[in-house]
């Protein structure tokens, strides 16, 4: 079973959900395999508690970026016409490529009829697959700076942490999304059954919360609430599950614990669980094994 | 033309839109200034907007509607499809998963049937606000389900670009990340703001965001420590990277009034300018209009 953690919007909690979950996972359902989906700033790693072992790194490529030979353009801007990205700007009655906006589809090509349009392969992502300090194995995109196919390296992520799960015979895998609902985040949800939305007390939040279920309600996920940081705001976090529609699975308490544990590099589920902190989230995740209907079989 | 400031962090939640809506209030007592909210995936400098929008501007995308009379199930489209939106179910016909489509069109010029004619849906909106809290807003807003986060960022900069003649100021709020986007926004301003926060989190992403800044040329940068109080974090080693990049910031502390101003959709430095936050951002606005003057 594929459990991912969203928000919309940022800073919610969804790495410090995301880690104590697979942890959590891994120790009382027999095993649980961690994706870090948010590929632009990949944190997972030290939320899980450091890594202990690389056990392989590769980059991701993909076609994606196209070039013109001038000596075949005659400036027919076909390409121009048929690119639905705003890719190609006309400089000097001749097409350019503004590559920080090409999507690598492919489509100018189609169109040149002087072949003098080539789509070349580009470095989009690494992929690690780590094991942590805690034991975990997790599955690590890192998106090359500047880059622009996230949904490439979440879903190349999503299919090695499948393979890997069946390999280690792990019922679980846990990913963390990227902030937002936007390509990264659509990868993350599309597949997976149950979807964690992770909402802290503010308007900001609960708007972002509501744009990231819009997205889940077209992929058919089973979502759920947690409400983070309830506790800077009780008022309005009694709203929330009503305005969201959704069912709560616990509250967590804002404390300063969640910064010192990624400061120790020590998750909190491991170091403390019977503090506030812990038993909070101790709750959190045996509710969504109730509600979930999770069990030592996925 | 107007200074352009970009506001970024590779974290999400540093308080990117905490600065860009004060900057942008702050600026606007020194010039006329507009406020560019290029996170397009969530856009929530709009809950700080004491306003209707004044124009709007809805951002189309290709979609294939294909005509089921001319095809005859050759899956050409399907195999050209690279994010694998359309499936072909044998002997029935070729569907599309809306969701998944890229709006790219290369199925349309790949069917050798002409089996595909456009339609298009909707994409995004941009809209352009005239508040009375001294500045202007052009907020782009990328709609759920669709997934061109990138080019509802570089719509919303042009968009703003066309306007940007009228104003001395303007300040981008930007999605968190490191991507193609965030590079687009940063190529386009005169001074970059780096938020990040005293945890170990917010120091990894901004090592990460330094190197996409690096890709940008020589702009000039600032950094904002965000909840600079935060106990149990990593300020030290924030600090020794900052030195060690020859990056100057200034540090914000976290109080309650910040948190009050989130939830009243309020400007934390109009609405409670004594705070210790808001005397820093204070700071940080002045040193602001110094490196842009």
């Amino acid at each position: 079973m594929e459990i991912a953690v969203a928000s919309g919007k940022g800073g919610t909690g969804k790495t410090f959900l995301a880690s104590n979950l697979a942890i959590f996972l891994e120790r009382k359902l027999g095993g649980a395999v961690a994706v870090d989906a948010d590929v632009e700033a990949p944190d997972l790693a030290i939320a899980l508690g450091g890594v202990d072992e690389v056990l392989s790194r590769r980059e991701v490529w993909e076609s994606a970026k196209a070039s013109i030979d001038y000596g075949r353009c005659t400036g027919c801007l076909k390409c121009y016409d048929a690119c639905m990205f705003d890719a190609i700007a006309i400089e000097k009655a001749k097409p350019r490529i503004i590559e920080e906006y090409c999507e690598g589809c492919g489509a100018c090509r189609i169109v040149c009829p002087e072949k003098a349009i080539e789509i070349r392969e580009t470095l989009t992502g690494y992929l690690s697959v780590i094991k942590t300090i805690g034991g975990i194995y997790a599955v690590m995109g890192d998106l090359e700076v500047g880059g622009r196919n996230t949904g490439h390296v979440v879903y190349t992520a999503r299919e090695e942490a499948k393979k890997l799960a069946e390999k280690l015979e792990k019922n679980f895998i846990v990913i963390d999304s990227a902030p937002g609902i936007g390509c990264p985040v659509v990868s993350s949800l599309s597949g997976a059954e149950v979807l964690i939305v992770v909402v802290e007390p503010i308007p900001q939040s609960l708007q972002g919360a509501r744009r990231v279920l819009e997205v889940a309600k077209a992929f058919r996920l089973r979502s759920y609430l947690v409400l983070n940081k309830y506790d800077l705001n009780e008022g309005f976090s009694e709203r929330i599950p009503g305005e969201l529609g959704l069912e709560v699975l616990g509250r967590i308490p804002y404390d300063e614990e969640v910064v010192e544990s990624y400061t120790m590099m020590n998750p909190i589920i491991l170091s403390n669980p019977g503090g506030r902190i812990g038993r909070a989230l101790e709750e959190v995740f045996e509710n969504l094994i109730e509600l979930g209907g999770l069990s030592r079989h996925g | 033309m107007a200074k352009i400031l970009a506001v970024v962090g590779g974290k999400g939640g540093t308080g990117k839109t905490l600065l860009a809506i004060n900057l942008a209030y702050g600026l606007s007592k020194l010039g006329k200034t507009l406020l560019i909210d290029a996170d397009v995936d969530n856009p929530c400098s709009k809950t700080f907007l004491r306003a209707e929008p004044s124009s709007r501007e809805v951002v189309r995308e290709f979609r294939p509607k294909i005509i089921e009379d001319r095809c005859r199930l050759c899956g050409t489209c399907v195999q050209n499809c690279h994010p694998h939106a359309l499936l072909l179910i044998p002997g029935k016909r070729v569907m599309l998963v809306s969701e998944l489509c890229e709006g790219c069109g290369v199925c349309r010029l790949v069917c050798p049937f002409k089996a595909i004619e456009d339609s298009w849906i909707e994409a995004g909106l941009i809209e352009e606000y005239r508040t009375d809290q001294g500045f202007d807003a052009v907020v782009g807003e990328l709609k759920p389900t669709t997934r061109r986060t990138p080019v509802m960022i570089l719509k919303t900069l042009r968009y703003a670009e066309k306007r940007i003649g009228e104003y001395d100021y303007a300040v981008a709020d930007s999605p968190p990340g490191t991507g193609s986007g965030i590079y687009a926004i940063m190529s386009y301003a005169d001074l970059i703001i780096a938020v990040t926060e005293p945890t170990r989190l917010g120091l990894s992403d901004l090592e990460k965001l330094y190197k996409l800044y690096e890709k940008t040329g020589s702009k000039k940068l600032l950094a904002a420590i965000n909840k600079s109080g935060l106990r149990g974090g990593v300020k030290k080693e924030l600090e020794e990277f900052l030195k060690k990049i020859g990056v100057e910031w200034i540090e914000i502390p976290y109080d309650e009034s910040v948190v009050r101003s989130y939830a009243e959709g309020s400007i934390l430095i109009e609405r409670y300018p004594r705070s210790p936050a808001a005397e820093a951002v204070k700071r940080l606005l002045e040193r602001v209009s110094e490196t842009l003057s």
